[in-house]
């Protein structure tokens, strides 16, 4: 969606372009969100945050301010910056903040920089084995084991019984580690 | 096997999570709609704080509640037709599968050339379809390629009810699914039992379904013998049941595969009203023939066998392109109820000769020689224990009558000898169904009687005896409701 689109929208009616503009982006927000929280926040914290981004995004949209066409790099920012806050304060309040990631963003060293490097290239090797797996294998694979979705409900999502999800979760696993053997990578 | 840990996608970079993004869906619809309505409700609750920082000093400012009950309704009523404007595409899309995903082609449900579809003509139509059903039943020569072919296509015109049970393998899944069904197309009505099992052997045993699943005439249900669960089954929802009555358009043979200018294929599928999903490849399945026969060059008629007590039209054939390598088929052979254009036996073979789907079906019966359709009674309120109807054990009185409710059964032959009724001084006892159902009509003169008797109100309701559970004692009486 366009700035422009959504301002028209706006214009017309606030609630659909609230409505649409959350039909559109909330996949891509919900996954920015989970992705910063999932090792130390609970789902109930990530929607929190996922209506914080999207209502911080409605109340201080300003479209003189925007700088592209596109109202997703936008929304991309408040969602990073918006889990990012909500991240400390989970940790904050775990007990479990993790020194290394603080400081590594206010004193970055070469090694950092390396390992980054090197993680990146292995999470995109990582999903391109798991795209290679098809579907539905490859989300069955992503939403059991890192959304952590249950069969019943991975099952609504790609339209076989949860009995057929176990199966072939379990069939998919192991190809995916054959192939993630052969690229000496493991999970 | 120890579980994968994927925390390497933990605080990603941003193009992994672009990708992840772009792949993967990361909450369900369900998910969606309840987060949907808490942030509609956030922002509702800011306009209300809003509204109470601008008013200031004598008193304290109300949203008025029409406004309120304005947006309540208008959220309400753009969740209602947002979802439903998703399971409309949804089943949309349901309704279209190409024989081919994965070949350049495109699959259209012809509804009508360039007609405008009105409530009023859409009611003319499905009674001319009917009546065309019913008239002008094609005569397919079964000894051509395309006589065979399109009978195969239209074969839901060429049956109104059918039973049988049959084996099949999906070696896209790596299962076996053994399937009894029985179906009637024109009350929707239907009857599967499906017990699947994996291929090969497998620690998780090899059963890994068993499960009924039934039409009612309005929805489609499942009871899953193993967890004991009653649901609809994925996929479908309520009014989801096809019925023969509700097919509007007339597809004409030479509209249900068209190739367009720019060279991309047109198939034109009719509604499947067998409501019997695991006996689809023997029924109606209209993606298999499309893909298998459009090609009449891949194939040719072997001749005619008796199979299974029906004569068959043996077909056999080779699949080349993308379909047959999705399918893991390069040749196949077919038998074709001659009668029906049902498929009553597949052999799927690949280049090496093996064998890799097949279905079989053991035995079949169409209309009258047909099983009636089962009917599913849950015999407790929580719905965890079914039994089929004409299954179900009546209590037996010492004359061995049976007696009971005529409400557990699907048809009046399943019925207890005697029906339990209230009587006219309020007495519970029964009567009996040989007298409740005898309306003493044996011809067509005494039934057109009957009818305008009742019309004109000169007809006098019987009145039967009721008894004990004995089926001796009287103790009341029972009037007939003539209405």
């Amino acid at each position: 969606m366009t700035h422009s689109e959504y301002r028209l929208l706006l214009e017309k009616d606030r609630n659909s372009a609230v409505r649409a503009l959350y039909d559109e982006y909330v996949n891509y927000v919900y996954t920015i969100v989970f992705n910063r929280l999932r090792c130390c926040g609970t789902r109930e914290d990530v929607g929190d945050c996922v209506i914080e981004v999207f209502y911080e995004v409605f109340s201080s949209y300003d479209e003189s301010a925007a700088s592209s066409e596109d109202i997703k790099g936008f929304i991309g920012t408040v969602a990073y910056r918006r889990a990012a806050n909500m991240y400390r304060s989970l940790c904050r309040k775990n007990r479990c903040v993790q020194l290394s990631d603080e400081l590594s963003a206010a004193i970055p060293s070469d090694e950092d920089i390396t390992d980054n490097a090197e993680n990146n290239e292995r999470r995109h090797m990582l999903l391109d084995l798991i795209s290679s797996l098809g579907e539905p294998d490859s989300t069955i694979i992503m939403q059991k084991f890192f959304y952590g979705q249950k069969a019943a409900d991975i099952a609504e999502m790609v339209q076989l019984s949860p009995m057929m999800i176990r199966v072939r979760s379990s069939r998919a696993l192991k190809k995916l580690r054959k192939l993630l053997d052969d690229k000496d990578i493991t999970i | 096997m120890k579980k994968p840990d994927l925390s390497l996608f933990d605080n990603a970079d941003k193009q992994t999570v672009e990708r992840l993004a772009a792949d993967y869906r990361a909450l369900d619809g369900r998910e969606q709609e309840k987060l949907c309505g808490r942030l509609l409700e956030r922002c509702g609750a800011a306009e209300l704080r809003d509204g109470e920082a601008q008013v200031s000093g004598v008193e304290q400012y109300r949203r008025p509640k029409w406004k309120i009950a304005a947006s309540i309704v208008s959220a309400a009523a753009m969740l209602f037709f947002g979802t439903a404007a998703a399971l409309h595409v949804l089943r949309g899309q349901d309704k279209n599968i190409s024989p081919a995903d994965n070949v350049n082609t495109e699959t259209v449900t012809v509804t009508s050339a360039a007609e405008e579809v009105t409530s009023e003509n859409v009611t003319e139509a499905s009674s001319e379809a009917l009546q065309k059903h019913g008239k002008d039943l094609k005569e397919y020569d079964m000894s051509t390629q395309k006589g065979v072919y399109f009978k195969m296509l239209n074969c839901i015109d060429y049956y109104d009810r059918a039973s049988g049970k049959l084996t099949e393998s999906d070696n896209k899944f790596g299962t076996v699914n053994e399937v009894e069904f029985q179906t009637d197309l024109i009350s929707g009505r239907s009857y599967s039992h499906v017990v699947i099992s994996l291929l090969e052997e497998s620690a998780e045993g090899d059963t890994i379904s068993n499960f009924l699943e039934y039409s009612d005439g309005e929805n489609i249900h499942t009871y899953d013998f193993i967890t004991k669960k009653h649901d609809y089954p994925y996929g479908y929802g309520t009014g989801s049941v096809k019925k023969r009555a509700e097919e509007v358009f007339d597809i004409p043979d030479s509209e249900r595969h068209i190739i367009d200018e720019a060279k991309t294929d047109h198939w034109a599928y009719r509604q499947d009203s067998t409501n019997v999903r695991y006996a689809h490849d023997c029924l109606c399945n209209q993606e298999m023939i499309f893909g298998f026969l459009s090609d009449l060059d891949g194939w040719h008629i072997e001749g005619t066998e008796d199979y299974i007590g029906r004569e068959c039209v043996v077909i056999k054939g080779s699949l080349g392109g993308d379909y047959g390598e999705k399918l893991g088929v390069s040749d196949f052979e077919f038998y074709v109820d001659s009668a029906t254009g049902t498929i009553l036996k597949y052999i799927g073979n690949n280049s090496s000769g093996e064998c890799t789907s097949y279905m079989t079906v053991h035995e079949i019966a169409f209309d009258d020689e047909a099983k009636k359709v089962r009917a599913i009674l849950y015999i407790d309120k929580d719905m965890t224990s079914v039994a089929e109807s004409g299954k179900l054990k009546y209590s037996t009185n010492e004359n061995g009558q049976t007696y009971g409710k005529d409400s557990d059964a699907a048809y009046p032959e399943d019925m207890p000898e005697l029906i339990a009724v209230i009587g006219d001084n309020g007495n519970e006892g029964y009567v009996y169904k040989s007298e409740l159902f005898d309306d003493g009509i044996r011809n067509p003169e005494e039934a057109l009687e009957y009818e305008k008797a009742k019309r004109e109100g000169r007809y006098e309701p019987k009145v039967l005896k009721v008894y004990e559970a004995d089926g001796k004692t009287v103790i009341d009486t029972f009037t007939e409701s003539v209405n």
